[in-house]
């Protein structure tokens, strides 16, 4: 039974603890705006760049330390185009190099360890195979992250 | 001048920590973020000093005082705030108080920010001004000015110094507003079965288990009541709007919402008319719980 005095936050720590112990990714607990203080990630959406492709998506051999992660980079990988056009909101869309959401999903990007990239790339990923056009999907995500 | 001397001399100017100077009333700074509003006041500190009346010969009465000294006391909020019941768009103001008697004062906020103390305003366009009632208290023996109580939608800027206090309310822009129009709300209201969710899609047993959650409409929101209730003193939540059918839950303390929960989004199924349930999704959009409309 959960207990009354238990904090939101904790209870989510909690169960985050116990679904994901022991994969040791443990880090991507925390979110990608807190981690690069928590800087707002307003500005408008990009152009999908044409003929984008998923190339350069960590390949899922290179998720072996992040295997809650591997979701989301199926979703990079199948909807690169849909993510190319999508400018993420955890405040990464300011480091140098970045495009778009789909950068987190390539090379070094932090989508491996920020929930925030992670379930924008699922969120997409869901409203894309129920229909939803690059708009819809983009207007969704900034209700629910932006 | 003998070389060593010059020397000795340079030495002496270079230890010296670079702007260091006594002032009789010394700058300071505070601020208080609310809610992602950010509010500084900038002011320097006069000491009583032996002085026994302030208010009244210090500064005499119909005088166009900045509480402060030196360079006028500035107040910065980098979004709109209401101050005292009265808007302040965002930006910088002087700040003023016209001082008619022990009880009958004037608050002023100039938007020409950058001003001697005795480059005393008069009345102009560009200014919110109105009435204010200060309070004895102190004695304060060094102006000061702070946030003494904070909200999660506002607080208290207090002003203090000698034998007079000015409190002025304030509240800020809401980063979520809870209201929500009465025609998107309608298809919402209703009574939902919950069900708890593992990872793997199975049913958690132990989280709120047979719980139920009650939507309304008042006061130009939406209310739900949790039973068992979520966390915390009250049974209650705001439904945030995020969009049309999305919501996210406000958590209320003394009546007022205390948190919002972003980590979660509650999606709503519409179909002609009326919500047939919710989702809620997590922070990774993951499925964490279903809502079931029940008669």
């Amino acid at each position: 039974m959960l207990s009354t005095h238990m904090t939101r936050r904790g209870f989510l720590a909690g169960c985050a603890a116990v679904l994901l112990a022991p994969a040791p990714a443990r880090r991507s607990h925390a979110r990608c705006t807190q981690s690069m203080g928590g800087h707002p990630a307003a500005g408008p959406h990009p152009t999908p760049r044409p003929g984008i492709d998923a190339s350069k998506v960590v390949p899922a051999a290179g998720l072996a330390d992040a295997p809650e992660a591997l979701p989301a980079f199926e979703a990079a990988r199948r909807i690169p185009q849909i993510l190319d056009g999508i400018r993420c909101h955890c405040g990464c869309a300011e480091r140098e190099g970045f495009y778009s959401l789909l950068s987190c999903f390539e090379g070094d990007g932090m989508a491996r360890m920020c929930l925030v990239c992670q379930g924008q790339a699922r969120l997409a990923d869901r409203l894309e195979k129920s229909g939803r056009s690059l708009d819809e999907i983009r207007t969704a995500i900034d209700a629910r992250y932006g | 001048m003998r070389p060593a001397a010059f020397a000795s001399l340079v030495l002496l100017l270079a230890a010296a920590p670079a702007g260091a100077q006594i002032r009789a009333s010394e700058r300071a700074r505070v601020s208080q973020v609310v809610d992602g509003t950010t509010i500084t006041i900038d002011f320097a500190r006069p000491r009583v000093r032996g002085r026994p009346v302030i208010f009244g010969r210090a500064v005499h009465w119909g005088e166009v005082w900045t509480p402060g000294a030196n360079m006028a006391t500035t107040l910065e909020t980098d979004r709109d705030v209401v101050l005292d019941g009265h808007a302040v768009p965002k930006g910088k103001y002087s700040v003023w108080m016209v001082v008619d008697s022990a009880s009958r004062w004037t608050m002023v906020l100039d938007s020409v920010w950058q001003q001697y103390h005795e480059e005393r305003p008069p009345a102009r366009a560009g200014q919110i001004r109105w009435p204010i009632a200060p309070a004895s208290g102190g004695p304060t023996e060094t102006l000061t000015w702070s946030f003494p109580d904070v909200t999660a939608t506002g607080g208290t800027i207090r002003m203090a110094w000698a034998d007079r206090v000015v409190q002025l309310p304030f509240r800020v822009t809401p980063t979520y507003p809870v209201t929500t129009a009465r025609a998107e709300a309608a298809p919402i209201l209703g009574r939902y079965a919950v069900t708890w969710l593992r990872q793997d899609g199975s049913v958690e047993p132990t989280w709120w288990p047979g719980q139920t959650v009650e939507v309304t409409y008042e006061d130009g929101a939406l209310l739900a009541r949790w039973a068992p209730k979520l966390w915390g003193p009250d049974p209650r939540t705001y439904l945030i709007r995020r969009s049309p059918t999305w919501y996210m839950l406000g958590f209320l303390e003394r009546g007022e919402v205390a948190d919002v929960f972003t980590e979660w989004v509650f999606e709503f199924d519409v179909a002609g008319g009326a919500a047939r349930g919710f989702e809620v999704r997590g922070e990774r959009d993951l499925l964490w719980g279903r809502g079931v409309r029940v008669p």
